[in-house]
């Protein structure tokens, strides 16, 4: 049941994971578990008891709900919603203003990969 | 699709089992799903089971534990559920203490019984033996007479046996001749002087009328000792 209130910033890394996997699109479980393993979707290790947990509380904000779609009844597809994108967006200039400030202190090289 | 290996099913069973230790609407809502992620992942190629082992076990570890956590704080969150906890604890507190105090009482009740048998039988007995005739022991006054030791007893009522028993030995008359003569210790001769003082202390008087009271040995008897 969506609450529909935003959580507190900045967010965990789990969540944001997560949210940054389903930024592409609908997905299920074990795609969400991939991304975020990979470094581009935050290499947070996520087993299925934290994953499930999180998209539970998330469901619960608000953030993401199921699709509804399923090409089997145990594998359940996700996505964004509108609250899940603007807390998104929200998380994402918080670090691009700290990647910058970091970059204006000569901490990280311009041009390099942030 | 082709059918997974036998070492698979295996892990799937013993994941399926571990599931079991979440909380049940947690269990409810996401067990098959989750299941599904972990046959998911272990069909993946690209993720060895070195990896995967600890990885799902230390998940199990922080996860059960975070789930319990939130239903414990859910719980606590609701009045009603609340309420609910404390009168159901308030119950088994009540049932527990009667639980116990009930058989200490009973066993209390009867705790006179065996020493109210024994009067009677010394009492039946004592009856048996004036019937018949003959001098009776009893009347020694020294001797606790078996009819005190039941009034007394009954008096009680239904106290301790300890208690019964102390009542008794304050208001039974050789006992209260037992206090009496014990302060006067140093008066052996009077003392002395009354040969009905058989009380059993160590007062020497009681050394000198037990001499005084027994019969007295013929002189040849007695010169035959070494």
């Amino acid at each position: 049941m969506a609450t529909g209130t935003a959580p507190a910033a900045p967010l965990s890394p789990a969540v944001f994971a997560i949210l940054l996997s389903l930024a592409e699109g609908e997905k299920h479980g074990y795609l969400i578990m991939k991304d975020a393993r990979a470094p581009q979707g935050g290499g947070v290790q996520l087993g299925p008891g934290t994953l499930y947990g999180s998209l539970d509380r998330m469901m619960r904000d608000g953030l993401v709900e199921e699709s509804g779609i399923s090409d089997d009844e145990r594998r359940r597809y996700y996505r964004l919603t509108n609250l899940g994108q603007s807390v998104l967006a929200v998380e994402l200039e918080r670090l691009d203003a700290a990647v910058a400030s970091a970059r204006s202190l000569g901490l990280i090289p311009h041009g390099g990969r942030s | 699709m082709t059918q997974s290996p036998p070492r698979n099913n295996w892990l799937e069973r013993l994941y399926a089992v571990a599931l079991r230790l979440y909380p049940p609407p947690f269990r409810e809502a996401y067990a098959p799903s989750m299941r599904q992620t972990f046959r998911d992942a272990l069909k993946d190629r690209t993720l060895s089971r070195r990896t995967l082992i600890p990885l799902v076990l230390r998940d199990l570890a922080i996860s059960l534990a975070k789930e319990h956590l939130a239903m414990l704080r859910e719980t606590f969150s609701r009045p009603a559920l609340l309420c609910n906890a404390l009168v159901l604890t308030g119950l088994a507190t009540g049932l527990a203490f009667a639980l116990y105090s009930i058989p200490q009482q009973v066993l209390r009740l009867g705790a006179n019984d065996p020493q109210i048998a024994m009067a009677d039988d010394l009492a039946a007995r004592r009856t048996r033996h004036r019937a018949r005739g003959g001098r009776s022991r009893w009347l020694d006054r020294s001797v606790p007479q078996p009819h005190a030791l039941l009034d007394c007893l009954r008096r009680s009522g239904q106290a301790t046996g300890f208690a019964g028993a102390t009542e008794w030995q304050d208001s039974h008359p050789a006992q209260r001749r037992l206090r009496q003569c014990a302060p006067a210790r140093g008066r052996s001769h009077q003392l002395a002087a009354s040969p009905r003082c058989t009380h059993r202390c160590r007062h020497p008087a009681r050394e000198w009328t037990a001499t005084w009271l027994r019969p007295r040995r013929p002189q040849h008897a007695r010169s035959r000792i070494p």
